[in-house]
């Protein structure tokens, strides 16, 4: 049994491969990020970060299996194997990245929380909430956040914390709770599901940072390798202007950092034990950053978020790909 | 009679404690080993930890979000040993009431006792809750547009609960409520969640306790009361001296195993909001992702809260049994 235990967590790409098919854990349904559209596909920021693992792994992006998962199940869910990567909002944070077993891939996405109102209570910056009573939902890094930030600036507050997404939103809808508090982004998602949208206010002050990324269980490095890489890839293609549509017109490129990109020079899918034409198949299949944050969170969507920090390092954002050598 | 409650006490209590306490133990030796080899640690030390999260509700006992999850913990036991008390007060008081409704010989009193209990005991506890919750909360007004009862300035009711004023029994304080910005501070605050946990548990449990008085007062033979009518006593003498005295003590022993269930449907509250130990034990496990000992927690002391009750009832059930004369 001991032995067996031992090779419960390596070599998740063994086991994927063998499957023929990834298990990526997602979120229950937050828009943009992971959510189910009406015609019963996954859609999002986070399904379409499987959805290139898949692709670099499996050379498919049909080959994904997503699991819903609740804000409290999702640890244990990786922890337990029963899914191979959690995509899901996660907060990278020290104690998560030590304490419960599992290594963090690079950040996906840089969030950072806010609170909603509704306009007719005519406040416009978190201080003037002072007395307030608050929504949060449970298990997320929202709630300890709050209560650092108000206890920081002497404010006081009442929480209402549900465990239900749903529950808290209606409960804000409602009146019980003058604010309501999350990442931007759901802040954003939420606010779409409204009866009236325009009548909530996201306020501008962000009460602090949240990096969402895709975590692995620790102990498989080399699984861990190919999840970072394939997010470097999306990155990389972007800093080399490539995307879905226009990548074969590149299998001519001389430039050596794109040829090692797209594997026309040989040898580098070798060293994620991947054939080379691994990130070729990605960008190719679910296309670059830009692609992504244009198809589920960007300005033709409903979400209209800007991309911020999430530009490219080379635009005053923060991504930024590791060299491909 | 000393040496019978010993054998019960080993029988009824010990051993079902001491059979799973052994399946526990097994279960567990499995459990630390897998765990063992992911490179997790099992411990309960992340209890003297900051807790790091504010609570709602905390009746007479004082608690920060600087103090320890223990310390958070045992607030959540708190609600949940209060609630519980209030549900049993009133559920006990309103069961009786509706039972002898039901036996009494006017049709409309028993059709509406029957009724009633039909209706409650058939749909889910936590979809009444929701159901009372969604209607006080949507339909009470907002703080500043309380209701002012008695136009004192003392007692107010609003969606965000009911206000009144507080006696400190031990230092001869008085606190009244006073509107503050968004809340009202100062007095004894109860929540629309603890409100609604209270009265919708105390009408479901109801239903059944009027079933069990009904029973018991249908179970004294109908010679009874034609013989005290035949000795010439009142209606209301054949009730309250022949009738009633002997129906409780048939109405006891069923009537106190309800207790233990309405504690654990209190753990319910977890759907609205109220922050009892289920709630607040479930922000901790999701803080700390210490899963396996968390929920130990809630069930040993879930367990060890019903064991403590059906002792106690036991004993007084005992009191009241009929001897075998």
């Amino acid at each position: 049994m001991v032995a067996q235990s031992f090779n419960l967590h390596a070599g998740t790409l063994e086991k994927v491969k063998k499957r023929g098919t990834l298990i990526c854990g997602v979120s229950t349904g937050i828009f943009g990020f992971s959510s189910v559209d009406s015609k019963g596909n996954w859609q999002g920021l986070d399904v379409d970060f499987c959805r290139a693992i898949s692709l670099a792994v499996l050379g498919s992006k049909e080959k994904v299996k997503f699991v819903s998962l609740s804000a409290q199940q999702r640890f244990t869910a990786l922890q337990s194997g029963e899914v191979d990567v959690l995509s899901r909002n996660t907060t990278r944070i020290l104690s998560r990245d030590t304490d419960l077993g599992i290594n963090f891939g690079p950040t996906i996405f840089y969030d950072g929380q806010s609170i909603m109102v509704k306009k007719k209570i005519k406040v416009s910056k978190v201080k003037d909430l002072n007395s307030a009573t608050i929504c949060v939902q449970t298990g997320t890094t929202s709630e300890l956040n709050l209560t650092d930030y108000f206890l920081e600036n002497k404010l006081k507050f009442r929480p209402l914390v549900v465990e239900n997404n749903e529950e808290v939103f209606k409960a804000f809808l409602a009146g019980r709770c003058d604010a309501i508090t999350s990442d931007s982004s759901q802040l954003a998602a939420m606010r779409l599901g409204a009866p009236k949208p325009e009548e909530l206010m996201i306020l501008e002050e962000r009460i602090s940072k949240e990096p969402l990324s895709p975590a692995v269980r620790h102990g498989d490095d080399a699984w861990l390798d190919i999840v970072s890489w394939v997010f470097y890839v999306l990155i990389e293609a972007e800093e080399l202007g490539i995307n879905s549509k226009n990548v074969d017109s590149f299998k001519t490129s001389a430039r050596p950092r794109v040829q090692r990109l797209l594997g026309i020079s040989k040898g580098h899918g070798s060293y994620l034990k991947l054939d080379d034409k691994w990130a070729y198949k990605v960008i190719k299949g679910v296309g670059n950053y830009q692609e992504f944050f244009d198809r589920n969170l960007g300005e033709k969507t409903k979400m209209k978020l800007e991309r911020g920090v999430n530009r490219l390092w080379t635009d005053g954002g923060l991504m930024y790909a590791m060299p491909f050598r | 009679m000393p040496c019978r409650l010993d054998k019960h006490l080993f029988t009824h209590y010990a051993l079902p404690f001491l059979l799973f306490s052994l399946f526990s133990l097994a279960l567990f030796y499995n459990l630390f080993s897998n765990l063992e080899n992911q490179g997790l640690r099992l411990g309960f030390s992340f209890l003297t930890q900051e807790a790091g999260f504010e609570i709602g509700d905390k009746f007479f006992f004082s608690y920060e979000s600087t103090q320890s999850y223990l310390h958070a913990f045992l607030i959540g036991l708190s609600n949940t040993v209060m609630s519980s008390i209030l549900i049993i007060f009133f559920s006990t008081l309103l069961g009786f009431i509706l039972g002898l409704l039901r036996f009494s010989s006017l049709k409309l009193y028993s059709l509406f006792a029957s009724f009633y209990s039909n209706i409650f005991r058939n749909i889910p506890l936590v979809i009444q809750l929701y159901f009372f919750y969604h209607i006080l909360i949507n339909y009470l007004p907002s703080a500043r547009e309380s209701y002012n009862f008695f136009g004192l300035d003392l007692f107010f009711l609003n969606n965000r609960g009911l206000f009144i004023p507080r006696f400190g029994l031990t230092d001869f304080s008085f606190s009244y409520p006073v509107l503050e910005g968004f809340n009202y501070f100062g007095g004894s605050h109860f929540t629309p969640e603890l409100i609604v946990l209270v009265f919708g548990s105390s009408l479901y449990a109801a239903a059944f306790i009027s079933e069990i008085v009904l029973a018991g007062l249908k179970a004294i033979p109908g010679g009874q009361l034609e013989a005290a009518r035949s000795l010439g006593m009142s209606e209301r003498n054949c009730f309250s001296k022949i009738i009633f005295p002997q129906s409780v003590k048939i109405i006891i022993p069923p009537l106190t195993n309800q207790w233990p269930s309405i504690i654990k449907n209190s753990s319910l509250a977890v759907a609205i909001g109220y922050p009892d130990l289920l709630s607040v034990v479930n922000t901790g496990l999701n803080q700390t992702g210490k899963a396996i000992e968390c929920l130990s927690l809630i069930i040993l002391v879930y367990l060890l809260l019903s064991l403590v009750s059906s002792f106690f009832l036991n004993y007084i059930a005992k009191k009241f049994q009929y001897k075998n004369e």
